[in-house]
């Protein structure tokens, strides 16, 4: 087996909010890195570049794209790839990433990550543009799985199929995102623990967890990701599923809306930590089963 | 569905609310939910979330109207105008125009400029950095050629003018203001330049003949041609105190002779 891919330490850190910048700074508190979304800092000067460029000196950095549309069918944006371009190399961040999505078509841009489907002809599409992408960033990236609430009677793979087959064709890495695949297999049943077993978990760059909310429609729930609330305890005992079995990686803890004081953030950072430990450690999950 | 770029058009079009009801035949149907349910979970997602990134660039515009036509307004607007680019920060560039259209918005006539100062704002806030030029900086040029210097604006300022008390309207409709006190709009027009110094964007009402020589000026005019143009507009033009509160308002960060 190769080596992982992971250029971050295989720790915790958090989404970087303008908010607790100047927490961050005065404090200082341990964490493995912060990550930003690539379009927050594609503007030539201001405040979100000063606070960066302070934060970039003392943490690790890792830049999350979230509008290239790697999964649309035409050609990729590419004054949008010259900006993604331009904020790598003002940052050289570690670590690079972007989603297995949807987002923008004949230039329209849909501000929502859209799965695609899996099959043959948009495995080569999303291979195109990965490659297009690493080749101007000069960088391998990491690709993010979904959080779905739908899929497409076209789909002749499977998720996990699909994602080893891009990671094969195009040289990408994988950003797993623990809870997208909690919230996928819970309205999809695409069997989160098949899903696991089945990825090259040397691909895997990074992990994310967030917290979503369910929202009734008729008689049913569906699981929305919102990046708004804490982990759920199924989420943290899938992540501590995928540590036993690949071993520890960078992990993110996203928080994008009612975004909590920094205190919040620091203390879900350092939870994600105890569950890796545990876990990499071979420790029983029913400690945190509360 | 004929090809993949079919199917995303139709779910663009379903999630802008243009028709689009073909990708309801692309969903698989599976499990508690109908495709058409599935579809609707994104469509809110793109109207509410872009909904919510149009407050949070327009502030005071919201302020004005309330959440509740804000929200309808912007919903209109972009399934009129679906956005282009992926930067927050450039997703209401047409909306000042949509709004100065906006039918129930017509007794608001000064809204369309109040949001276009919201945009000089934001625009100023991503500018690139330049350091101001010193107050002092003047005094390096030999008094009988000042005339001939020419200044370069910093790459935040922005100008809006418009028939409305603008500036007053948005200082007193700071998300922390408490209580705005009223603005009668008989007070007449202002012209505002919008400019970032340093990490603070600011916003201000220039007279008649100041607000000419300083848009002169950012357009690489001279100090003589742009303080003539001033006093055609307005005869009581000074240009020495003009030029003080030109250096000490730090709208400019390089002056040179030709």
């Amino acid at each position: 087996m190769t080596s992982p891919i992971f250029t971050l330490p295989a720790r915790a850190g958090i989404g970087l909010k303008p908010e607790h910048v100047a927490g961050l700074l005065e404090a200082r508190p341990s964490l493995a890195f912060v990550e930003v979304h690539a379009e927050n800092y594609m503007g030539a000067g201001g405040p979100p570049h000063r606070q960066l460029a302070t934060i970039r000196e003392v943490y690790p950095l890792s830049v999350h794209g979230v509008g290239l549309s790697l999964g649309g069918d035409e050609p990729l944006d590419l004054d949008h790839l010259e900006a993604l371009a331009g904020v790598v190399e003002r940052y050289e961040p570690e670590q690079v990433s972007e989603h297995l999505a949807w987002c923008r078509i004949d230039g329209h841009y849909l501000n929502d990550l859209l799965p695609i489907p899996y099959t043959d002809y948009s495995l080569n599409l999303i291979c195109d543009h990965i490659d297009q992408t690493q080749t101007r960033l000069k960088r391998r990236i990491l690709i993010e799985n979904p959080a779905a609430t739908l899929s497409y009677a076209e789909s002749t793979m499977r998720e996990s199929d699909f994602l080893i087959a891009m990671v094969k064709q195009s040289g990408c890495g994988l950003l797993l995102d623990v809870n997208n695949l909690f919230v996928s297999d819970s309205n999809l049943a695409i069997g989160a623990e098949d899903y696991i077993a089945a990825l090259p978990g040397e691909a895997i760059g990074e992990i994310h967890l967030a917290g979503h909310h369910l929202k009734q429609i008729g008689n049913a729930e569906i699981r929305i990701d919102d990046h708004g609330s804490t982990v759920a305890p199924e989420v943290w005992s899938l992540y501590r599923d995928v540590i036993a079995r690949f071993g520890r990686r960078p992990t993110l803890i996203e928080w994008d809306t009612d975004v909590p004081d920094l205190e919040v953030l620091l203390a879900e950072a350092r939870t994600a930590d105890r569950h890796a430990e545990f876990a990499s450690l071979g420790g029983h999950a029913d400690v945190f089963a509360s | 569905m004929s090809s993949l770029r079919e199917l995303q058009r139709a779910m663009r079009d379903h999630a802008f609310d243009r028709g689009g009801t073909s990708a309801t035949a692309a969903i698989a149907d599976v499990h508690a939910f109908s495709p058409a349910e599935r579809l609707g979970i994104h469509r809110n997602a793109t109207l509410l979330g872009l909904g919510m990134a149009l407050r949070a660039s327009f502030p005071v515009t919201l302020r004005l109207v309330g959440e509740a036509f804000f929200d309808h307004m912007a919903r209109d607007f972009l399934i009129a105008a679906p956005p282009r680019d992926p930067r927050m920060s450039r997703l209401g560039l047409e909306f000042p125009a949509f709004v100065g259209g906006y039918p129930a918005a017509a007794g608001l006539p000064y809204l369309s400029d109040v949001a276009r100062l919201e945009v000089a704002w934001t625009h100023a806030y991503h500018a690139a950095e330049a350091a101001p030029l010193p107050p002092e900086a003047l005094l390096t040029f030999p008094e009988e050629r000042l005339g001939e210097v020419v200044l370069t604006p910093l790459p935040s300022l922005r100008f809006v003018a418009s028939a409305y008390p603008v500036a007053a309207i948005w200082h007193a409709n700071q998300p922390h203001h408490p209580e705005p006190e009223a603005i009668s709009l008989d007070a007449g027009g202002e012209m505002a330049v919008v400019w970032r110094p340093g990490d603070t964007v600011r916003v201000q009402a220039l007279g008649n003949g100041a607000f000419t020589f300083v848009m002169a000026l950012a357009t690489g005019q001279s100090l003589d041609t742009a303080w003539a143009g001033a006093l055609a507009l307005a005869p009581d033009f000074q240009l020495i105190p003009e030029l003080q509160a030109l250096l000490t308002a730090r709208w400019f960060s390089e002056a040179r002779l030709p």
